[in-house]
């Protein structure tokens, strides 16, 4: 099953929807737990498997789910799991063992159903570029309809019941992948960090909490799920980033007014090294992605696409690479793996 | 990640505190963040604090007062060390504590999203059938075999009735 996935990226990094250049992609996810069990973390292993069961019913049944792709997360080796999280359709939380843990998704990726991780339920829709209501509008609609079905934990006066309090009410999130180089080069990401702590938005990393910055990739999420309607979540978080666009669309005009040589030097540089280097670490590899992927913002670049970039970005993490090379390897040939994926998918441009 | 000081709000900050000459450095919430800056005493156990250490250090009086949960077992202070709730018991049990936690967290604690009808019926069948297994088991182990297999038979019309 897995052997479909390797070989091709998922449709959210297909750079079709708007402002596919900063935005990589937007997505929004609900928590839900099952009336009458207690959360995972407190649940015997029996009654876990129970809930799978049940939940794998429900899904099964919508035709949002057919054909799905099911991952018992105990079955799979480490490098399966690390390869379905760093396509996102896992957490890293759910990479930890536990027999009743198991991923449902849909046959183009743009679902994602992880059962048994903090929540019973945690429903994610992707889509490519900026489009937070389609993604708004799928995972509400997926889940009403398990709804349904299946009996969810909600009572009076806190709504949806989670694992987390950061999650409880609507259980809702919203975030988006945000390629902000014109805010790093120009040095001023921590004013963005400033403005945004003021609006109860979160910043992380490529992965979520707690992972690094990459490629100048920042995840921004939403926080709030109480005192909040998901229609307020939904235009408060799209007005955010719609300012965070603005700001990195001033920067780059910033850094071309002031040091467009410079810019452009870095730039040409970055796709130089990429077409040519014997050995690439992924860390690098996002750099010179990134100062690449600005390089068509700001139409400089015009022979290589989008797409393209968010494939090198995907393939040239290590898991994905390991998969793509069917074999096992350490970080040396790695490095020497992704040099040679990466001159030969920009050759082939 | 959870702020390592109150275990209970989200850490925003990377705080790094010199003392005795030893650098160490902590994820914390802003407002954990600002009592520490401020030289106030740390709340909450130390992170890398043993159940055992624990009830070394917390008096008798305040454990057997402490709330637990009647759904999961889970007292307060453990969930305020783990910041996650056991079951949907445990946000009653807190009782007022509950709130304030959300009135941090989300600046309010009412709901305020679309409504949801509970009248469903699929936990309930699950909980029966676990149930069953169970008295099954117990018929098996004491060789009461007549009574083992009158709940088989339930337990399989119960299952047929699922599918």
């Amino acid at each position: 099953m897995m052997r479909d996935m390797v070989e091709r990226a998922p449709r959210w990094l297909s750079a079709e929807g708007k402002f596919p250049e900063m935005v990589i992609s937007s997505r929004a996810r609900v928590a839900r737990n099952l009336e009458g069990f207690l959360f995972p973390a407190k649940l015997d292993k029996t009654l876990r498997k129970g809930v799978l069961k049940e939940i794998k019913k429900a899904a099964l049944s919508l035709p949002e789910f057919r054909d799905a792709l099911i991952f018992e997360i105990s079955e799979l080796s480490d490098l399966d799991r690390v390869f379905l999280a760093e396509r996102h359709l896992i957490s890293l939380d759910l990479l930890a063992d536990g027999e009743g843990k198991a991923v449902i998704i849909s046959r183009d990726e743009t679902l994602s159903l992880m059962v048994n991780e903090e929540d019973h339920i945690r429903l994610q829709a992707f889509a490519p570029g900026l489009n937070l209501e389609e993604v708004f509008e799928k995972v509400l609609q997926v889940e009403q309809k398990l709804g349904e079905t299946l009996s969810y934990a909600y009572r009076e006066p806190y709504g949806f019941l989670t694992s987390c309090p950061t999650n409880t009410g609507t259980g809702l999130r919203l975030s988006v992948l945000l390629h902000l180089a014109g805010i790093v080069y120009s040095k001023q990401l921590e004013g963005l960090l400033r403005n945004l702590a003021k609006v109860k938005v979160s910043v992380r990393g490529l992965y979520g909490e707690g992972t690094n910055v990459e490629g100048n990739v920042f995840q921004i999420s939403s926080l709030l799920s109480l005192g909040v309607s998901e229609k307020e979540t939904l235009e408060s978080f799209r007005d955010v980033v719609e300012i965070t666009l603005d700001f990195e669309r001033k920067s780059r005009e910033i850094l071309l007014e002031n040091m467009k040589e410079a810019l452009e030097d870095k730039i040409q540089r970055s796709l130089a090294i990429l077409s040519s280097a014997r050995l690439l670490s992924f860390k690098e590899t996002a750099e010179y992605v990134s100062a690449v992927r600005l390089g068509i913002g700001i139409g400089k670049i015009f022979d290589i696409k989008v797409k393209t970039l968010n494939e090198l970005l995907l393939f040239s993490q290590p898991a994905h690479l390991q998969k793509l090379f069917g074999k096992e390897m350490g970080p040396q040939e790695r490095d020497e793996k992704r040099a040679s994926y990466v001159k030969t998918k920009l050759k082939a441009e | 990640m959870l702020c390592e000081n109150c275990k209970i709000r989200e850490a925003k900050i990377t705080f790094v505190e010199v003392k005795d000459g030893k650098k160490r450095v902590l994820h914390l919430c802003p407002i954990c963040a600002e009592k520490l800056s401020l030289g106030l005493p740390e709340k909450g156990a130390p992170a890398d604090e043993l159940p055992e250490e624990r009830a070394e250090r917390e008096s008798p009086e305040e454990r057997t007062q402490e709330l637990a949960c009647p759904g999961c077992g889970m007292t307060f202070s453990e969930f305020a060390k783990k910041g996650r709730f056991g079951c949907a018991e445990c946000y009653f049990a807190f009782g007022e504590k509950v709130k304030e936690i959300f009135e941090e967290i989300h600046g309010s604690a009412l709901y305020r999203g679309r409504r949801y009808s509970t009248d469903r019926k699929v936990s309930e069948l699950l909980r029966r059938e676990k149930e069953l297994e169970e008295a099954l088991e117990k018929a098996v182990r004491e060789e009461n075999f007549e009574e083992a297999a009158r709940i088989r038979d339930e337990l399989q019309k119960l299952r047929e009735s699922e599918q």
